[in-house]
């Protein structure tokens, strides 16, 4: 099993009777983009805010690389990288001078670097303007840019697309997918279920505080699977599907039974075993779109 | 880290174009006060603008708390609370700097701006009452500053000013805006003020309360200023009663680490989002 970068017990967050964020589990391996799914209100920032220590949990813990995070314990976040809500930068300060700020902070971190990142989020030719100048976009893109500087193992990114044009949204993806090859970790979350699907290699769907899911996208995908078979008698056939153990849903359609909740090669074997032979097998899959509305539908705000 | 993060608030200062405004107005309005008082002032107050002496008057007018307590509360509202909402503050605590030293190191910076708030009005007031003496009397006494003295009243004039600073801080983490620590830092200078006046109409007891005012702490200490200069002026005869400097320090120094001790622990304890 790979090492856990990041991991929460039961990490919870009250405000007043509103639990924002209700013993939530995560566990985040080395070298993964982890996507962290829910709707607007879900208690998405508010857990990123206690892993970065700027909120204190009501409950529970938070360990990143095996050492605790709080409030008042905060080190690790040195190997961290984060980019939550608008980037935190000195508007009248150009680009390159708010990073050459955070280069304080890490004696290793040099000019050149400053000018790598300028070169890796596209800002070499915007870098001596104010940050205040800066579109929603070149911001999001600086603040990206400030916490990839310092060489992170663990990149939080809340909604790092937000104000991204759809050609910076797929560089954003690409980007993404290149930190993690290159063995950093991402935490990533997001409202916009098409991004998480494309880039994430496990998510974790939360709503009202709650986790309601946690997986990879296949494993999720995985119970929504339906086998689609062609039967000459589908109506016999019926009861024979309905026994076959882990079946969730057998729906006849025509010459067709939809099966629900089991993979194509047990439904064919079990057919087969029942002198059923199907003379055509079709796989579907729901997307995770179908998932995050089932999961959230009556939990959403 | 306590250095790293000291030089980079350092830099974020420096280059606030506030700072430079501010000390900008302080400076005019010094020029624009010793103009007036050479132009149309009366022998007496003449006398407290004549170089050498002008030095110690000037020193005192930078820590009034409406002259010099103005400009560091609007400071100290603008580089703490900013740090809320330009979410420098978010940034800087996400890298890992504790809140300890951030706070530590934004105080400290704080220093630097604190000083220019002294030596501003001390340099341009101290050039152009040279100017005027030496019009009037056709030389300057020279002889009569003592450079180290003179070096040490600097600093503790800034000294005295801690207290605002520090409560500027204070209301600055409570409301997290600007506008909010400068407009409860700049009414404590006039409900400071205001209390002053009734308790010097409230006998003995009124006086000694009033001693113990942060203002008047301040013009307790700044009573060793006197040493910047060989020349001695009397005090007015309806002039307060102060403390010693020693424990107008004292009174000074427990002002400054109750607000810093009251900001630190509720900083500590803040959840910050937004």
């Amino acid at each position: 099993m790979s090492t856990l970068v990041l991991q929460t017990y039961n990490l919870s967050k009250q405000y007043g009777p509103i639990a924002a964020v209700d013993a939530v589990n995560l566990r985040v391996p080395q070298g993964i983009v982890s996507g962290f799914l829910g709707p607007n209100g879900a208690g998405k920032t508010t857990t990123i805010g206690m892993l970065l220590g700027l909120l204190h949990p009501t409950a529970g813990r938070i360990e990143l690389f095996g050492e605790p995070v709080t409030p008042q314990q905060t080190r690790v976040l040195r190997r961290v990288g984060a980019l939550v809500g608008t980037p935190g930068m000195v508007p009248h300060m150009s680009g390159r001078a708010n990073l050459r700020l955070l280069t304080y902070l890490y004696p290793d971190v040099d000019d050149r670097r400053v000018e790598e990142v300028l070169d890796l989020v596209d800002l070499t030719h915007a870098a001596n303007r104010p940050f205040r100048s800066y579109s929603t976009g070149m911001k999001q893109r600086l603040g990206l840019g400030a916490a990839l500087l310092h060489r992170p193992d663990l990149l939080v990114l809340d909604e790092p697309t937000n104000g991204l044009d759809p050609a910076g949204m797929r560089e954003m993806r690409e980007l993404l997918r290149a930190l993690a090859a290159a063995g950093i970790t991402v935490f990533l979350s997001s409202h916009l279920l098409h991004e998480v699907e494309q880039v994430c290699d496990q998510i974790t769907v939360l709503s009202r505080g709650k986790v309601m899911a946690q997986g990879t996208v296949a494993e999720l995908l995985g119970d929504r699977q339906v086998v689609r078979v062609w039967l000459p008698a589908p109506q016999a056939a019926v009861p024979v599907l309905q026994a076959l153990p882990g079946v969730r849903t057998v729906q006849p359609n025509g010459n067709y039974v939809d099966v629900g909740g089991i993979s194509s090669e047990a439904v064919i074997k079990h057919l087969v075993t029942n002198d059923m032979v199907p003379s055509e097998v079709t796989c579907g899959r729901g997307d995770l779109e179908d998932i995050f509305f089932e999961l959230t539908a009556d939990k959403a705000a | 880290m306590f250095q790293n993060v000291l030089a980079a608030e350092q830099v974020k200062l420096l280059r606030r174009p506030l700072l430079w405004i501010t000390l900008g107005v302080l400076g005019g309005l010094i020029l624009f006060l010793i103009i007036g008082i050479f132009t149309f002032g009366g022998a007496g107050e003449l006398t407290e603008f004549l170089w050498p002496y002008s030095l110690v008057t000037l020193l005192s007018i930078a820590a009034q708390p409406l002259f010099g307590g103005v400009v560091v509360v609007v400071l100290a509202g603008f580089v703490i609370a900013q740090g809320y909402t330009w979410r420098t503050l978010h940034l800087w605590l996400s890298h890992g700097v504790s809140r300890p030293v951030w706070l530590n190191a934004t105080f400290s910076a704080l220093l630097l701006p604190l000083l220019l708030v002294v030596v501003t009005p001390l340099l341009l007031g101290g050039i152009a009452t040279a100017f005027f003496t030496y019009q009037l009397e056709g030389t300057l006494a020279w002889n009569q500053v003592n450079p180290g003295y003179l070096l040490l009243s600097v600093l503790l004039t800034a000294y005295a000013l801690l207290p605002y600073a520090t409560l500027t801080g204070l209301l600055a983490v409570v409301g997290r805006s600007p506008a909010a620590a400068m407009g409860g830092g700049i009414a404590f200078l006039f409900v400071e003020n205001i209390l002053a006046e009734i308790l010097s109409f409230a006998g003995d007891i009124g006086a000694r309360i009033m001693q113990f005012l942060p203002w008047m702490l301040g013009n307790g200490l700044l009573q060793f200023n006197q040493a910047a200069v060989d020349l001695q002026v009397a005090a007015a005869e309806d002039a307060p009663q102060l403390l010693n400097p020693g424990p107008a320090m004292l009174g000074i120094a427990a002002y400054t680490l109750l607000f810093a001790g009251l900001t630190l622990w509720l900083f500590r304890r803040q959840d910050l989002t937004g």
